[in-house]
């Protein structure tokens, strides 16, 4: 071994790296081992081909990932998450690296951990141990395999029936172009306890290629209520890969929000499984992609226990050249009877080189069951146009009337005003 | 005497169909006063109302459209709407997602910066809104409601009378807005517009009944047939058009067939 350098080497994604990231955070054995075994898995995984059924319509030839750094250290030079909302709890997280975590003090006599991932693993090792993985393991995807070997990012903890009032926030942002991050969430929220988690990712829009390979699992226990928003707000710039998984327990409610609106290629796949029975969500997507970029959604609402109910609607807009790919799937497990699953995609085009695609799919194992799916992909109404238009709207102003109005039963569900303003904006903006 | 309006020659086709649906129509509208346009069904005057109003899907082949002096037929609907021609909608169309009120503003802000002039102030918006809202006899709830949206079909005639209100234009052409009302509801939008009559607003009432215009008094009744206006008078060729009906008016006119 040399001696530590004073200069970050720069390094490529492999097994150096992984070494490299967990020796960085001064991680625990056990925690190594998992992420070596993880990048076995990378490696024993093909990249998906253009003939898998799940990347049909998705190309990812393009993606070298062998080009870009894993970075050393943060940048210094970044534009902080700033917000006058009332949150309980927030992190920055920069390049990769957690940099600012902070968490109501009252909260946190209480037992609430606000930590990031590499922290956590050391002094909470018994449940980082117990959850991590545990609903996205390395073998669900080549991504999922790379974030587990890779990624660093925040661990949540909400103890039984502890109530957190006011959303946590945790804010991601990368300094420059070229390198890889792999942002990992793990939210547990114990039984009958109650907690807001915001999620967001943002960036300019730089020159070079980065990379964000990320995996999300949140545990929603018994009579829990978690609602989960992710924001996605990479600069044109970046590949952004997303497994979200959550696993929700008996009698418990689950709320997810996830939102679309930067990279140059989005694959976000967005998973539930009811797990407990009589346990409820409701999945809520919003999209909406210009120039070139490229969106692939795919939507698991997974009903392994009885009596459960779940939601999904996913709206997306689409203008120049940009497509979108929604691929949704509601399983119904044998035994899962009086399901009530209903899932509905609906895409407006603002341009006719827009182009969506979107695909529900049913399985249904059980008989007694109530499930339902709707798809929709055209154009503004031109009728709704020329009457907004009659009342003296120009037509860019009509349309982006009708826009706001198709995205308003999203939009009116995010849960802090601030988030709700910027959002809005990032939407104005993309309407310019 | 001031013209509001002067239609000359006009011919439109639905667009899509290569179909002539007014074929030669004169009218002149004067500033000020209530003009009523009856007709049978399909004789095109839903289609005088939007050519008028520039839909896109009806277009001019010829003929001439001059309000207040000015040639509109070039301009686009927002100009139309800008220049202070208002169409209440025979079917009007909701916006999913977008309160009556949100909408309201917008749509004032959008004629006010055409006209150069500042955006109406929260405050004095509110004030008239709710003023117009009474007139209207509409609940104060109705603001936050979105446009059109899960509407009966009297609400959805109230909302369009309460834009016409808010908007405050030159020209009202009112699509058989009375169609659909029960007697209160009918009474109520009646008042609503002739506490809107003014020296300054013209007001064009399509209706094939009687019925409103007893409640709003036409100064002019003009009826249209087959794409044309075949014969116009006083009020009380509203009344005789009740009593003997189209068949007579194709009769007394000698209406051309179309072919
Ligand atoms: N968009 C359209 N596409 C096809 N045909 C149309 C369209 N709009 C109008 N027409 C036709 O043009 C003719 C006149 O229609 P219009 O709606 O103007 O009649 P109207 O006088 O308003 O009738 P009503 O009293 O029933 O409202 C009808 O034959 C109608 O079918
Ligand atoms: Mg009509």
């Amino acid at each position: 071994m040399e001696a530590t350098s004073v200069q970050p080497t720069i390094r490529g994604i492999g097994r150096e790296a992984v070494t490299a990231v967990s020796e960085g955070a001064g991680e625990p054995e056990w925690m190594r081992e998992k992420r070596l075994r993880a990048w076995g898995v990378f490696e024993a995984t093909p990249m998906p081909r253009p003939t898998d059924e799940e990347w049909r319509r998705t190309d990812i030839r393009g993606l070298k990932l062998e080009a870009f750094e894993v970075p050393a250290q943060p940048g210094g030079d970044f534009h902080p998450e700033t917000s006058t909302d009332h949150r309980s709890g927030f992190v920055q997280i920069v390049d990769g690296y957690v940099v600012e975590t902070e968490l109501d003090e009252d909260l946190a006599a209480r037992g609430v951990v606000l930590a990031s991932l590499e922290d956590a693993a050391s002094r909470y090792p018994e449940l980082v141990r117990k959850y991590l993985g545990s609903v996205v393991p390395a073998e669900y995807s080549k991504f999922a395999a790379l974030a587990e070997a890779l990624g660093k990012g925040v661990f949540v903890y909400v103890p039984k029936e502890v109530q957190v009032e006011f959303p946590i926030q945790v804010s991601s942002t990368m300094t420059r172009g070229g390198i890889a991050v792999f942002p990992r969430t793990l939210v547990v929220a114990e039984p009958y306890s109650n907690v807001t988690f915001i999620e967001q990712m943002y960036s300019d829009d730089l020159d070079q290629e980065s990379l964000s390979v990320g995996v999300v699992e949140a545990i929603t226990g018994e009579g829990a209520n978690v609602r989960y928003v992710n924001i996605q707000e990479w600069g044109h710039h970046v590949w952004h890969f997303l497994v979200e998984k959550h696993q929700i327990e008996r009698d418990s409610q689950e709320n997810s929000l996830n939102i679309g609106l930067g990279g140059k290629f989005a694959k976000s796949n967005v998973e539930t499984a009811l797990v407990g029975q009589g346990a409820s969500c409701e999945m809520l997507g919003l999209y909406f992609c210009d120039e070139e970029q490229r969106y692939d959604y795919h939507t698991l609402q997974d009903h392994v226990a009885p009596h459960c109910f779940s939601d999904l609607l996913y709206k997306g807009v689409l203008r120049d050249r940009a497509r979108a790919v929604f691929s949704g799937l509601i399983k119904v497990r044998p035994g899962s009877q009086k399901t009530d699953a209903y899932q509905t995609n609906r895409n407006l085009l603002l341009s006719d080189n827009a182009r969506a695609d979107s695909i529900p799919n049913l399985e249904i194992e059980a008989n007694d069951v109530k499930c339902s799916h709707g798809a929709s992909v055209g154009p503004v109404d031109p009728d709704q146009l020329f009457y907004l238009m009659a009342r003296g709207l120009s037509k860019q102003d009509a349309t982006r009337m009708i826009v706001d109005g198709f995205f308003e039963p999203l939009t009116s569900r995010i849960p802090l005003e601030g988030v709700r303003e910027k959002l809005q904006a990032a939407i104005d903006q993309k309407m310019e | 005497m001031e013209k509001s309006l002067v239609i000359r020659n006009l011919h439109v086709n639905v667009a899509e169909e290569d179909k002539e649906i007014l074929r030669g129509l004169d009218l002149e509208l004067e500033r000020g006063k209530v003009h009523a346009i009856m007709g049978p069904n399909g004789s095109g005057k839903s289609t005088l109302s939007y050519a008028l109003a520039g839909h896109p899907g009806y277009e001019v082949t010829e003929g001439e459209v001059l309000f207040e002096g000015e040639n509109i037929l070039e301009l686009g609907p927002d100009e139309r709407a800008q220049r202070g021609i208002f169409l209440a909608f025979q079917y009007p169309m909701a916006i999913p997602g977008v309160s009556v009120q949100n909408f309201l503003r917008t749509a004032i802000n959008s004629i006010r910066r055409a006209r150069g002039e500042q955006d109406i102030r929260v405050p004095e918006f509110r004030r008239v809104l709710n003023e117009k809202m009474d007139l209207l006899r509409v609940d104060r709830g109705f603001a936050s409601r979105y446009l059109n949206e899960g509407f009966s079909g009297g609400e959805k005639k109230r909302a369009e009378i309460l834009q016409l209100a808010m908007l405050d234009p030159k020209l009202a052409i009112l699509d058989e807005t009375d169609s659909g009302l029960d007697i209160d509801a009918l009474r109520v939008v009646s008042n609503g517009v002739n506490a809107l009559r003014s020296p300054e607003r013209t007001f064009l009432i399509i209706t094939h009944y009687q019925r409103i215009l007893n409640y709003v008094k036409p100064d002019y009744v003009h009826v249209l047939v087959d794409g044309r206006i075949v014969t116009s008078g006083g009020p009380e060729l509203a009344l005789e058009l009740e009593s003997k009906g189209y068949d007579w008016v194709r009769q007394e006119f000698a209406v051309p067939e179309a072919v």
